[in-house]
């Protein structure tokens, strides 16, 4: 009953007026997704391969950072970087200072991934491999990491999609992706829940489409796995 | 500079106690509600699956901060009560740790080997004197490194609520930098430990027993 009475209050033409603004953020919130995407892999692939080396030094060094960023909120990685630079006089625009937040902070997560993937791979696979000749890079990259990375691809997966979600955080520092875009309507309109219903079925329907990918990805890996 | 320590003083004496209130009265219904909704999930009935299920893949297929965002600016335009600020961020907190909690929940349910259920109904036991007192006590113990970890992610999560805004050690820093922006750096990087001091040990303890478990 109350769900109806509710329901019946809801007027989702704001929606529709605000449609190509919504459009405008979507594109945003999928760009920086795909920046932050490639970067924390990039941070995670250096990272586990430091974490994983013979160098103490390169050990400790990932270890830490990874610890560091894994416990400590996103957010206010993403006001470090926006608010905080400024005082060291590095001043980054808005996107660029959440992305590599964002990216630094699933990138921690993506080392532990990372590293536990390389280590499950058996020590046969790598002892083969130097028994056949090739020298230890060779090793890590034919044999050791396409294995790796294909024991990691699921909570690799699920590390990504939290970053598809956590894009909504840089709304704070900015307008530009869509909850910024719709927090700005908001604010003009002073009409809220149909928007947020809507952001929240358009951030439902894009987890859905990414876990797809990453679905059909760890099918193709998986062709020759025995 | 000289303004850090009293500026500090401040995020510790007003932020951090909202901190904590909120993290663990949103682990306290994560807890109770991923119990409920793991032992419903127990029950292997398909209505009762489908709409755990839903709540479960919708509560953590959208951003917590949609989800406080709503709970706080869009509830009261639907005719609800309005609640304040810090209920508002508990209650959404709460909702999505009880989603996760009622994965974990599931997971060390199904992971008790079934003889032991089917031990318990053959000796007359009732389902639910077996769930309570057999399945739940064995399951509770694989149950905790997964919530320790839950409750460092809720720790995290809940500086979100300084956005809707609860007085937390992230909206503490954003009062003080008001007047003084030349604080945003130490005051964040002092919020940034203070973080870590809370969940790093907790994580760090997880992991242990995980080990132990296994």
């Amino acid at each position: 009953m109350i769900v109806i009475v509710a329901a019946a209050q809801l007027d989702f033409s704001i929606v529709k007026d605000s449609l190509p603004d919504l459009a405008r953020g979507a594109m945003w919130t999928y760009a920086i997704t795909a920046m932050g995407i490639v970067g924390a892999l990039f941070v995670g692939v250096v990272g586990a391969a430091m974490r994983t080396s013979n160098s103490r030094i390169a050990r400790t060094l990932a270890t830490a950072f990874a610890e560091f960023f894994r416990n400590t909120p996103p957010l206010v990685w993403i006001f470090f970087f926006f608010f905080a630079l400024p005082n060291a006089h590095i001043t980054l625009p808005a996107v660029a200072a959440g992305t590599i937040a964002l990216a630094f902070y699933q990138g921690a997560i993506a080392i532990e991934i990372l590293r536990a993937g390389i280590e499950a791979v058996p020590a046969g696979q790598r002892e083969a491999a130097s028994a056949l000749g090739l020298s230890p890079f060779q090793q890590f990259v034919y044999v050791v990491a396409p294995q790796a990375f294909r024991i990691s691809l699921p909570a690799l997966g699920n590390n990504l999609i939290a970053l598809l979600k956590n894009t909504s955080l840089i709304s704070a520092i900015g307008i530009i992706e869509i909850t910024g875009v719709a927090n700005d309507i908001i604010a003009i309109k002073l009409s809220s829940a149909e928007l947020f219903l809507t952001l929240g079925a358009f951030y439902l329907i894009s987890v859905f489409i990414l876990s797809a990918l990453l679905r059909f990805a760890e099918a193709r890996l998986s062709r020759y796995a025995v | 500079m000289s303004d850090f320590w009293p500026a500090l003083r401040d995020v510790i004496v007003y932020g951090l106690p909202n901190t904590i209130i909120m993290s663990v009265a949103a682990m306290a219904i994560a807890v109770g509600g991923g119990f409920v909704l793991g032992v419903l999930r127990a029950l292997r009935n398909k209505v009762l699956d489908a709409l755990v299920i839903a709540y479960v893949e919708i509560l953590r297929g959208i951003p917590v901060l949609i989800l406080m965002f709503f709970v706080f600016f869009g509830l009261p335009q639907l005719g609800f009560n309005a609640v304040g600020n810090l209920q508002s961020a508990i209650i959404a907190l709460g909702l999505w740790g009880a989603a996760n909690g009622a994965e974990i929940v599931r997971g060390a349910i199904f992971s008790i080997d079934k003889g032991q259920t089917e031990a318990g109904l053959a000796l007359g036991l009732n389902w639910l004197t077996v769930m309570t007192t057999i399945v739940l006590p064995q399951a509770s113990r694989r149950m905790i490194p997964p919530f320790m970890s839950l409750f460092t992610a809720v720790v995290e999560t809940s500086s979100l609520a300084a956005l809707i805004p609860v007085r937390d050690v992230l909206e503490s820093v954003r009062i003080k930098t008001e007047s003084e922006p030349s604080l945003w750096m130490p005051l964040l990087i002092a919020v940034l430990f203070i973080y870590f001091f809370i969940n790093y040990p907790i994580s760090l303890a997880s992991q242990r027993l995980e080990k132990r478990l296994a």
